[in-house]
């Protein structure tokens, strides 16, 4: 038996064993298309009333079949494109089979083996880190259930509405060990699809849908489980839950226990992860390429144009700035979160080039880009608040009285015909303004006087 | 296995029945094995015998198609202020 | 009414339309969704389903003057080639009615048979418009995979599925081929090939036409007489001045795995929207033969069996496809029984797991290459009809119709 301080010395050690958080991403985004995936209802269904906007397809009716939204693809592999995926020339839609109220045929249209883009990949600019995209690829989305009571007796609602929305799914590597990186990583994927202007990635409105899978890992290895995080909508609520389940895999591991594989969501009243464990059946999802589906090919051609239509996207937003306007990384951040405001910007510097720094500021302090929907009425305003930084009229008087007063010499020898002696007054007025005074009016009002 | 299939194909299968079908099953499958003499180490699969791809839709709306709430509703059940209605499926711990 | 006591003797109608429509009236197989008048599928599990739209065969029907009679038997979800698995009975024989009809769409083809309707639609996935043509004696086509929307039509196996004809001759096949067939935006697997004027095609001159018999459909365990009645055609054609050359195909035995695969695979799959949430009754409802499909199919498409059956089966649908289309480089169309034997006994069905798939055996391999091909009535054996087969390339109906065409008018000259 070891001595007792050699027994304690042993679970410092173990204590101090340092685990690796290993965290992969899968991220779910409605599309803004007009109509739905395979069926030409409206997609946008928020706040409208329930069971409105369907049709034989999205509501699964017998014999109804779909039909592919092209529009909803050529987005899809955009935003494959612009994480330098590999984009599949043949591919085609898959059915994948579960039994759930929201999921009308039993089945999603989905994609399996040859998604529309794969093998991609984003530099972290923070830390040059790679994090490598395993897919992108297009789905539909699923009706929205909504639990509650009716006499007494629990409940699910269910509202179609939804259901056969274009849904995109990017799925990353789990190359993640930093719960920052996660969230630098997430917010600049949100920014990237509003520039591309293919969903409004509204967290709150389930437009943008996250999921991530955490494990630890104590040598690098990939560890031989993991806790999916699900169900959780905001980038805040994000970092919490990954912040607490990795202090709880800790303690677990720490203490010799096994973690059970199960997906977790987030209580923010409690401050904790909780286990949603939902009764599922075996998953075996049977996949099937969808018999209703010719095969989707894609040219090299419409991959180029679609590449065309891609435009200036954050990171590269920020380079410039930098390189152009000289701003600080901050103002740039700010700048750029979204295209309108970075277009906003560039439009105004160009109406008013050397007053770039000023606007930037106007807009990142002052917000003022809000008030003024044309950067024309900002930069006039700027000018405008130039202005007012001038000395008052009446100071300007009293300082030219005053200038007159104390230099009579000066006075007279410009009487005399001595021009060029203005210039010196006006330096003694701009003196007693403190540099303030607004040269224009400076001149106007001395030589009133002086002629006066 | 009966009853593993029967699980994921969300069916009620009495134990009657599940021997039943074990036969059936075994006869079924010693007539589908006979193809496994043909070597088709040289194609594809065809899962659709159409020739044709890309068969798409423009991203307009078709609201001919649609059905009012009403007869989106009119088939169902069981259903609630608009909604269709199934019991509680959301198991809290 | 006459054809009232024939639907109730012979269980031909799952529903009657209540409403008297103008037009010709047509009957149409229960699995076609028509707007506001029950379709059931032959199962209890949509025996209440009064569908929201109609199917776009259902729809271009109407809008060309017809109306529909009233909804024809079938086997629940066309799975079986009897009528018998029908959560509504089985539709008999006109002429044995001990017998059965044949199936999927056997009440439609007793419809025409009884002379309550010229024409009714059916659908086929194999055979299911063939046989049920062939054992009651009347003109039964399958179209091209693709000729004709599947729109609102119940789905079955989806990459087989073809909306069909069965009617009392073969010009109003053509004809009624002429309104369904065509693009339809709302399939994407309908073809946006010209539909020609088929019935206008029909001159029913055939001379020159090269026509493969296919020697290896003639099955060992074939019914002799069905066989003889089948080859006594050939004398019909050489006088018509074809060309009859012998041909052989790929054994038609190992279509019978590839189509029972795929079907079964498509049919645990397209079945699963049946959850009694928005329309019907719950997955209890599912009768024993529909059961066994969908698990079968499960198992074929599951984790680890996939590769070997689901996938294995479409390869082989593969060497089909490159035998016909070899095929058809040197003949203009293929020829054989529709059925090997005559309609079998009420009952023959039970305790037969694959009845189906062994009765359709010479229909499978065409079905699985979304091939058209009709069967015409050729004559009796024991005193019961006998249908002849052809077959055609892809969307080559006109040319199967036109020798079908040529066959009924020289056999009605001669009669």
């Amino acid at each position: 038996m070891l001595p007792l301080h050699m027994n304690k010395a042993i679970k410092m050690t173990n204590n101090k064993k340092i685990y690796t958080p290993v965290i992969g991403l899968e991220v779910h985004i409605e599309l803004a298309t007009n109509s739905k995936m395979f069926c030409g209802c409206p997609s946008n269904h928020f706040g409208k009333k329930p069971n409105t906007q369907t049709c034989p397809v999205c509501l699964g009716l017998p014999g109804a079949l779909p039909v592919p939204n092209n529009k909803a693809i050529d987005w899809c592999v955009k935003l494959g494109l612009v994480f330098n995926c590999k984009i599949n020339k043949s591919s085609n839609f898959d059915r994948k089979h579960y039994f759930y109220p929201d999921l009308p045929k039993g089945y999603q249209i989905s994609q399996y083996d040859d998604p529309f883009c794969y093998e991609g990949n984003f530099l972290m600019s923070s830390t040059n880190q790679n994090i490598r995209i395993r897919r992108i690829h297009m789905e539909e989305d699923t009706a929205k259930l909504q639990h509650t009571e009716i006499d007494g007796k629990k409940v699910s609602l269910i509202d179609f509405n939804r259901s056969g929305v274009p849904l995109v799914e990017l799925v990353t590597e789990p190359d993640f060990s930093s719960v920052d990186d996660v969230v630098i990583f997430l917010q600049e994927l949100q920014r990237i699809i509003r520039y591309l202007g293919i969903s409004t990635a509204d967290m709150e409105k389930g437009s943008m849908r996250l999921e991530a899978n955490l494990s630890l890992t104590p040598n690098g290895k990939l560890p031989d489980y993991k806790v999916e995080l699900k169900n959780i909508n905001s980038f805040k609520f994000l970092k919490k839950a990954m912040l607490f389940e990795i202090e709880r895999q800790k303690d677990l591991l720490l203490s010799g226990k096994k973690i059970i594989q199960e997906t977790r969501g987030w209580d923010e009243f409690k401050s904790k992860t909780f286990s949603q464990r939902i009764k599922e059946e075996a998953k075996d999802y049977r996949y099937l390429p969808d018999p209703d589906i010719p095969p989707i090919e894609l040219e090299n051609e419409n991959i180029d144009n679609l590449r065309l239509e891609i435009p200036e996207l954050p990171q590269a937003k920020r380079i410039r700035f930098k390189k152009e306007y000289d701003l600080s990384d901050g103002v740039i951040d700010i700048l750029v979160e979204t295209k309108e405001r970075a277009t906003y910007f560039e439009t105004a510097v160009k109406l008013s080039p050397k007053l770039s720094k000023s606007i930037a500021s106007l807009m990142v302090n002052k917000n003022l880009d809000k008030e003024y929907p044309e950067p024309a009425g900002l930069v006039k305003k700027l000018v405008e608040l130039e202005k007012k930084d001038f000395s008052s009229d009446s100071d300007v008087d009293q300082a030219i009285i005053e200038v007159i007063d104390k230099n009579p010499d000066v006075v007279t020898s410009y009487r005399s015909g001595k021009g060029q002696v203005v210039g010196y007054l006006i330096g003694q007025v701009q003196k007693i303004l403190k540099g303030k005074g607004d040269p224009k009016l400076i001149s106007t009002k001395l030589l009133n006087s002086l002629h006066g | 296995m009966i009853s593993k299939l029967a699980d994921l194909s969300k069916l009620i299968v009495s134990k009657k029945e599940e021997g039943y079908f074990k036969k059936q099953f075994d006869e079924t499958f010693k007539i589908i094995n006979e193809f496994n003499k043909l070597d088709t180490s040289k194609v594809n699969e065809t899962y659709i015998v159409t020739s044709t791809k890309n068969v798409l839709r423009e991203d307009v709306i078709d609201s001919t198609r649609m059905l009012s709430q009403e007869e989106a509703l009119s088939c169902s059940k069981r259903n609630h202020n608009g909604y269709f209605v199934v019991d509680g499926i959301l198991n809290e711990e | 009414m006459k054809s009232n006591s024939k639907n109730k003797d012979l269980n031909i109608f799952v529903t009657l339309n209540p409403t008297k429509g103008k037009g010709i009236p047509i009957a149409v197989k229960d699995n076609y969704l028509t707007k506001g008048l029950r379709t059931t599928a032959a199962s209890l599990v949509l025996g209440d389903f009064i569908p929201q739209y109609s199917a776009t065969v259902v729809k271009k029907l109407e809008k060309n003057g017809y109306w529909v009679y009233g909804k024809t038997n079938l086997d629940a979800w066309c799975h079986g080639s009897s009528t018998e698995t029908s959560d509504y009975g089985p539709t008999l024989n006109p002429y044995d009615t001990t017998r059965l009809s044949g199936g999927s769409s056997g009440g439609s083809a007793v419809a025409v048979a009884t002379g309550i309707v010229d024409v009714a639609i059916g659908s086929e996935t194999a055979g299911s418009v063939r046989g049920p043509a062939s054992w009651c004696g009347v003109v039964g086509l399958k179209p091209t995979y693709g000729r004709v929307s599947r729109y609102g039509v119940i789905a079955m196996g989806s990459s087989l599925d073809s909306p069909g004809v069965l009617s009392k001759n073969v010009t109003l096949s053509a004809k009624i081929l002429k309104i369904i067939a065509g693009k339809d935006p709302m399939d994407a697997t309908s073809s946006d090939k010209e539909v020609p004027d088929y019935e206008s095609a029909l001159t029913g001159d055939i001379k020159g036409i090269k026509i493969g018999l296919v020697e290896n459909y003639f099955l060992d365990e074939m019914d002799d007489e069905v066989k003889k009645v089948v080859l006594n055609t050939l004398s019909v054609f050489e006088k018509l001045g074809a060309e009859i050359v012998k041909v052989k195909t790929i054994d038609p035995k190992y279509a019978i795995g590839v189509y029972t695969v795929v079907q079964r695979s498509e049919v645990a799959s397209n079945l699963s929207r049946y959850d009694g949430i928005r329309y019907g009754g719950k997955r209890e409802l599912f009768g024993t033969e529909a059961k066994r499909r969908i698990m079968l199919g499960n198992f074929t498409l599951s984790e680890g069996y996939s590769d070997k059956y689901y996938k294995k089966a479409q390869k082989v649908r593969t060497l089909y496809i490159n035998d016909f289309n070899k095929l058809f480089e040197s003949v203009d169309v293929l020829i054989g029984p529709t059925m090997p034997n005559i309609a079998p006994k009420i009952g023959a069905t039970k305790d037969q797991a694959m009845f189906g798939e062994l009765a359709d055996v010479l229909a499978e391999p065409s079905s699985i290459s979304g091939l058209p091909a009709i069967s015409v009535p050729c004559g009796f054996a024991h005193d019961l009809p006998v249908g002849l087969q052809i077959i055609g390339n892809k969307f080559e109906e006109g040319k199967i119709l036109n020798v079908a065409f040529a066959y009924e008018q020289s056999n009605k000259n001669d009669k």
